[in-house]
């Protein structure tokens, strides 16, 4: 086995919220085997748990029987995160039209997550898939040097 | 080095941990049947803890978590019987906890009444499987003592693989709950064509007569029964019955006496004894509650009369040209429940022009109102019957006054019954 870490990872997921937990600790052990800092692991953590928990919960039926794409590419210190939903939830507009930039009100049902995550990662984009579903990528880097 | 929970600190062990616990991500939600991903999934777990042996539980139908898949370091399937620590299994079954054990406190976890092996000293860590609220089984691992101290770093990423085999477990299920629902729901179309099939289509020629028939079930399947046979000398046996209850039971109940009612006349039996017939067979096969009443006439359209019998059926009507309406009553007690019953034959009585008879299940008059206004009734049903008669509509034309009449008193609400009507008409 190559001790070097590998490049991409990708995987598909039901989408169900109780696979959200075990997937963020297997992301924080990949960050943490890469050198992360503990606070730097729990943030993208953090981060990757608001994109896959959004896109299970507001992206698709959240009924187990859909799947959300996960692919996650290593580029030195970087790590970018792509997360795609089916779009059979609230639909591709509620997640592409809402102002990410601000803090949403306090009786908003989506956009903190999204919100949190625009402010603790490098990078956020977001766009539509070609098959009438949203994406996600985030780009994070640690903040101190692994 | 690192401080992380779940990293030993040794790059290459941890950097193959990680590789193994996305190799499972992966692996666990993919195309390969369930046997093959739970043997993986034990396989990583043992990779992951360092452990010589992996044993992943399921709940049975009586909720205790029993051993499901069993494997060695080497990927092999361990011999049974299995010796493990039933304790910690139990232990991490009820409390829905991890439990992880070192040193002398799981020697004690053991049955003592196993082999030397089992009392040996050993490392074990379980962990339960469970899907929100429900707890599917346990995952364990153990090894030899002297081989393997569990730490809180293997529990840890033995935490995250059990979470993601647990989402595996319950898509599995799901999946196969959601073919068992497809598989009825096909077996339940087949039955139901089947029984369209059984309708007749091809009604017998009837010199001197306008025929129609309805047939609507409630369900897919339907417990009523509608025939029309062809006997000799032109004569044909129109047969209305309706067996208690509603779908699939009732469904085989109405084809085994279709089968049985045909074979008798077409072999020329006599309608009492074809009644006798069909009564012994019920009483024998039909549930203690159960039971089935039926009508059978026979129209003779060289002589223009009718001869009927009747099974406790609903009384069908014979409406005259001059508006008068008789009852066609029962000639003996329902099918099924008493085997030595014997059925007259009523008739024959004239059948001719102007003549107009209609036989119905308790479907046809019984549907309710949404609105409290009960149901429809059998007076209502027999003044619709007898205004399209008199209206001068065709059977069919008679059949579909019927039923436009029976919908406006329920409205858009679906039918509690199955509805099924003949009507034969002399012209």
């Amino acid at each position: 086995m190559s001790d070097a870490p590998r490049p991409t990872f990708d995987a598909t997921i039901p989408t169900r919220l109780e696979v959200v937990g075990p997937l963020r600790r297997v992301l924080e052990a990949l960050l943490a085997s890469l050198g992360w800092s503990e606070d730097d692991t729990a943030d993208a953590g953090l981060i990757a748990t608001e994109v896959i928990q959004n896109a299970v919960e507001h992206g698709s039926r959240n009924d187990g029987r859909e799947a959300v794409g996960i692919r996650c590419r290593i580029e030195g210190a970087v790590v970018t995160l792509d997360v795609t939903d089916p779009g059979t939830g609230k639909g591709p507009d509620s997640l592409l039209q809402r102002d990410v930039t601000v803090a949403p009100p306090m009786d908003s049902s989506r956009g903190r997550g999204l919100y949190l995550v625009h402010r603790m990662s490098r990078e956020m984009d977001r766009g539509r898939t070609d098959h009438g579903g949203s994406f996600v990528r985030v780009r994070m880097t640690p903040a101190e040097a692994p | 080095m690192s401080g992380h929970a779940f990293l030993t600190g040794d790059r290459v062990r941890d950097q193959r941990n990680v590789d193994l616990l996305l190799d499972a991500v992966v692996e666990l939600y993919g195309s390969a049947d369930l046997a093959t991903r739970v043997r993986r999934a034990v396989d990583r777990a043992i990779r992951v803890t360092g452990a010589e042996r992996g044993i992943l539980l399921l709940a049975d139908a009586a909720g205790e978590p029993v051993p499901h898949t069993a494997r060695d370091g080497k990927g092999a399937d361990l011999a049974r019987p299995l010796t493990y620590s039933r304790t910690a299994v139990r232990d991490v079954w009820t409390t829905r906890a991890p439990k992880l054990m070192t040193g002398t406190d799981s020697g004690q976890a053991f049955d003592p009444s196993k082999s030397a092996l089992a009392l040996k000293l050993r490392s074990i860590l379980a962990v339960p499987l469970a899907v929100g609220d429900r707890g599917l089984g346990v995952l364990y691992v153990d090894s030899r003592f002297v081989t393997k101290e569990f730490t809180d770093g293997d529990r840890a990423l033995f935490e995250a693989l059990a979470g993601l085999v647990s989402v595996a477990l319950e898509q599995a299920r799901l999946a196969d709950e959601e073919a068992e629902r497809k598989r009825l729901a096909a077996e339940m179309d087949a039955a139901r064509r089947i029984q369209q099939s059984f309708l007749p289509r091809d009604l017998p020629a009837l010199p001197g007569y306008d025929l129609a028939t309805l047939s609507r079930p409630c369900v897919e399947t339907s417990g009523d029964y509608l025939d029309v046979v062809a006997l000799d000398g032109g004569r044909v046996a129109l047969a209305v019955g309706d067996v208690s209850g509603h779908g699939l039971p009732a469904a085989l109940f109405m084809t085994s006496t279709r089968a049985l009612l045909r074979g008798l006349l077409h072999a020329g039996t006599d309608p009492a004894t074809v009644f006798a017939r069909i009564n012994a067979y019920l009483c024998h096969d039909l549930p203690d509650d159960g039971f089935m009443s039926f009508f059978l006439g026979v129209l003779d359209p060289a002589a223009r009369t009718l001869a009927w019998a009747s099974a406790g059926h609903n009384p069908p009507l014979l409406r005259r040209p001059s508006g008068e309406t008789t009852e066609l009553r029962r000639t003996g007690t329902v099918f099924g429940i008493d085997d030595g019953a014997a059925y007259a034959v009523h008739g024959p009585v004239p059948f001719g022009p102007g003549d107009a008879l209609l036989v119905y299940t308790d479907g046809l008059f019984e549907a309710r109102a949404p609105d409290g206004r009960g149901e429809w009734g059998e007076e209502a049903m027999a003044a619709s019957f007898s205004a399209h008669v008199a209206a001068g509509r065709t059977s069919q034309g008679i059949l579909d006054g019927l039923v436009s009449d029976l919908g406006a008193h329920v409205g858009s609400r679906p039918l509690d019954d199955d509805v099924t009507g003949l009507v034969v008409r002399g012209v």
